[in-house]
């Protein structure tokens, strides 16, 4: 029996049971009552930026691309393919690689539990053959120019790329069609036995299922998972500058379309300190260019921006950075804007009602997430590799102060932003 | 338990109750069904984002928005959807449950705020406000517009407006840019007042709430005179003799192909069941024929899938593929579909389909939109048939009634978006 423990949080009655397998495997199960779905993620801590790493004394350099190329690959199996098997027990499954992670999914309204053996196989028997793989870049090939034909994913990672020096964020997850053409079978076995292993991964699993039964079951399916080896991804320190401060490119689109990115230098912090900086970094974006802000108000009457305007923060453990995007006939100007507004909440303070609308709001989407079972897993999923406790969210939301909001904003600056712009041709 | 319970105001109006206890939110939806026709497309597409910009009682857009962030980060959101020869607009409330906040009573506000601004927009003179409308007609004009940035869409927009050029469902829900210069805060009113007695109006509300309450409510604010509303089915249209072949070059590094096919069988239809089947191992799943050879036998795609159009009948198929490719990716779709019209498949191949739309059918329980989805696209055709009868018919689907279903599909158009030196 594996040890045991339950995080909760009686005020949304919600829990999740945490296993340790002696593998080294950590194994969350979230109940749910009342639902007909279940949902399982089985993730590994091996994402687009790992790419690369130092065993003992040597380091390693692998295309870009891997990670995601790892993901297609990883559903073929000497016995056959695994969404085959999927098909026949009706689940419907998938797998995404991120800049941090990859993660392979199925929802189920029947057959969990042969569901769960096709996820655990297809984790544990790589097939990596010189026919597959040339298949695959193919495919991949493909996704990789329907990206290029997408202006919004076009902009983003024009932005990343004028934003960051050094960082692997700036490279496209999918890598290039000429980096995918250097994979091999030989290095993805490689990528594989150094990523996923027990102690770099993840299962989340979440749906209306008896948790002590699960995690019997759950044990017998991971015999050939491998406990952990020593093996560390490779970051070099990234100027705190940005690489450039405007990009551009021309694509057939109807208007420009852009993004400003803020780069956030401070996003080093640990456990449920990163609760906070995530929703300060939120926040401070809200307050200042959300959509009951002056900022928002103003260039939407003057049609400066659209309803296509959005804003988001993002943290992880390599990096940290700020989103608006949107349509605009004149993105410059929306960027002068944005400035303007930084220098006012720069020289004046917010006050304590805007805190509390904030916090409202951040509290309604954490409690609205756990209507969705898969969002449920997700969110697990995060809180396992940034090390917090997702059940202290709300607590951890009071905690925050306007002093914390107003030194967040204090850090905004010209040389830590960029102007991204896709215009028409 | 009952998953929902119907009821139906004295001006026709249904209302459904999804009053489940795991929701952790309430939604307050409205759908307005119509039917589609040129001179109101553009009329049915500015009319929420109109509505949304604020109202009597809230003339300040910020001031809006304002009061949904202090209700916990409230929204409201609105699109349109085609239906056959109707479109629906549906305009969304929703905030987090009363359990969550016992003092502040958030349901209670959201259904206050939804006869707000659904009942008492900002109007004068028998006129919406002026510069609500200017600068929604402007964002509208940039939307339509802007089709053209997905390239991947725009092929599926291009491919329907060409198949259905002299059929209603061709024309874009959307809008068209001419047409908005003659759109003045007048006429749009007055076209909303003719939408409140002449659309066809449903409404569901998910989550935990009071049902009673609820009910009195909207019967004080939805129970206004209305005229009787008649659906007509659509007609599938014609089958044509021969393919059509539409070319048209952009700045693409990939082609987009769309492939549009009739069929006669739609909602209504005794082969309805059996095209959903049919439709799934065709191109509708990870198992299709188009998933397996199009991408993974000839390496030719990423996405290379079908969608089945029950409300108007016709089949569209989608995939991204090397310009020189084009021929045989759609020599190879078009094959794939004769061998299923030829039974060119096993029980297994009709066992995997069904148990995945088992599977998405059962899904729906979980998600109050798909509830909503599921509920509303009935209430249209009066089928009212319960996920449990799907599922029963689906099952009864044969290798026989799969080819039968087949045997109606017709290619019609195919329309391919290359780059500018093929």
């Amino acid at each position: 029996m594996m040890n045991e423990k339950i995080i909760k949080n009686s005020f949304i009655d919600e829990c999740t049971y945490i296993y340790k397998h002696k593998s080294g495997l950590t194994i969350y199960i979230s109940p749910k009552k009342g639902y007909t779905k279940k949902s399982a993620y089985f993730a590994t801590n091996f994402g687009s930026i790992n790419n690369t790493y130092v065993s003992g004394e040597n380091c390693t350099t692998i295309p870009d691309g891997v990670a995601h190329f790892l993901e297609h690959k990883l559903f073929e199996s000497e016995d056959g393919d695994a969404f085959t098997k999927y098909a026949a027990t009706g689940a419907s499954a998938n797998a995404y690689t991120s800049f941090t992670h990859t993660a392979y999914y199925f929802t189920c309204t029947d057959n969990f539990e042969a569901n769960l053996k096709i996820l655990t196989d297809l984790m544990q028997t790589p097939y990596f053959t010189a026919e597959n793989v040339a298949k695959e870049q193919g495919i991949i090939g493909q996704e990789i120019n329907m990206y290029l034909d997408n202006p919004g994913w076009r902009v983003y990672f024009n932005m990343l790329e004028a934003m960051y020096h050094i960082c692997p964020v700036r490279k496209d997850i999918a890598g290039s069609i000429e980096s995918i053409s250097q994979i091999t079978p030989e290095l993805l076995y490689e990528c594989y036995n150094n990523f996923y292993n027990a102690s770099n991964m993840v299962l989340c699993i979440c749906g209306d299922v008896n948790p002590q039964k699960m995690a019997v079951y759950i044990e017998t399916l991971l015999d050939r998972l491998v406990p952990g080896i020593n093996i560390e991804s490779k970051f070099d320190a990234e100027p705190e500058k940005v690489l450039k401060s405007y990009t551009e490119q021309k694509l057939s689109v109807s208007m420009p379309i852009f993004n400003i990115g803020f780069k956030d230098n401070d996003f080093r912090c640990n456990g449920d300190e990163f609760i906070k900086k995530n929703l300060i970094g939120k926040i401070v974006l809200d307050i200042l260019f959300g959509r009951s802000s002056n900022f928002y108000d103003r260039l939407y009457a003057k049609g400066l921006i659209n309803e296509s305007f959005d804003i988001e923060y993002s943290l992880e453990k390599q990096y940290a950075h700020s989103i608006l995007s949107g349509e605009s006939c004149n993105p410059e100007e929306v960027y002068n804007e944005a400035f303007e507004t930084i220098k006012y909440y720069q020289k004046s303070e917010i006050t304590e009602h805007e805190l509390t609308r904030q916090k409202n709001i951040a509290k309604g989407s954490f409690i609205c997430q756990f209507n969705n079972i898969e969002e449920i897993s997700r969110a697990i999923m995060e809180s396992h590799f940034n090390d917090f406790n997702l059940y202290n969210s709300l607590d951890i939301y009071n905690s925050v102060t306007c002093d914390d909001i107003n030194n967040a904003i204090n850090k905004l600056s010209e040389e830590y932003s960029v102007l991204s712009v896709i215009n028409p041709m | 338990m009952k998953d929902i319970e119907t009821h139906q105001l004295k001006n026709g109006t249904y209302v459904h109750y999804i009053s489940a206890d795991r929701f952790k939110n309430v939604n307050f939806t409205v759908n307005i069904t119509v039917p589609i026709k040129r001179p109101d497309v553009t009329f049915n597409t500015l009319i929420p984002a109109v509505l949304r910009q604020g109202s009597a009682k809230f003339p300040v857009t910020k001031d809006l928005n304002i009061y949904l962030d202090d209700l916990y980060g409230a929204n409201i959101s609105y699109g349109i959807k085609k239906r056959g020869n109707y479109q629906v607009i549906v305009i969304n409330f929703n905030t987090i449950s009363d359990r969550y906040a016992p003092n502040s009573k958030p349901f209670d506000k959201l259904l206050k705020l939804a006869a707000e601004i659904l009942f008492n927009p900002l109007v004068k003179d028998n006129a919406f406000d002026n510069e609500y409308v200017n600068r929604e007609k402007e964002n509208l004009r940039q939307y339509i517009e802007s089709v053209i940035n997905d390239k991947r869409e725009y092929a599926k927009i291009k491919l329907i407006n060409e198949m259905f050029s002299k059929e209603d469902y061709g024309i874009f829900s959307n809008g068209y840019v001419e047409e908005l210069d003659q759109i003045t805060p007048e006429n749009l009113y007055s076209y909303y007042k003719k939408l409140i007695t002449e659309g066809l109006w449903e409404i569901f509300v998910t989550g935990p709430v009071n049902v009673e309450e609820c009910n009195n409510f909207i019967n004080s604010y939805f129970n206004f005179e209305k005229n009787v509303f008649n659906y007509s089915p659509a007609d599938f249209g014609k089958y044509s003799n021969e393919i059509r072949k539409i070319e048209e070059a952009a700045d693409v590094t990939q082609g987009k192909l769309s492939i549009g096919m009739r069929t006669n069988v739609t909602i209504n239809s005794p082969l309805y069941f059996a095209m959903i089947v049919m439709n799934n191992l065709y191109g509708g799943s990870v198992h299709s024929k188009l998933f397996l050879n199009v991408r993974e036998k000839m390496s030719l795609a990423y996405y290379a899938g079908s969608a089945y159009d029950a409300h108007k009948g016709f089949i569209l198929i989608n995939s991204g593929i090397e310009f020189s490719n084009y021929e045989i990716a759609l020599k190879e779709i078009l094959k794939q579909l004769d061998d299923v019209k030829s039974g060119i498949f096993t029980e297994q191949d009709i066992k995997f389909s069904k148990l995945s739309i088992i599977n998405a059918y059962n899904s729906v329980k979980d998600s109050a939109v798909a509830m909503e989805n599921f509920y509303s696209s009935q209430t249209l055709t009066k089928t009212f048939l319960t996920i449990e009868e799907i599922i029963d018919r689906i099952n009864k689907v044969t290798k026989g009634d799969i080819i039968k279903a087949a045997n109606t599909v017709i290619p019609d158009t195919v329309f391919f978006l290359k780059g500018r030196d093929v």
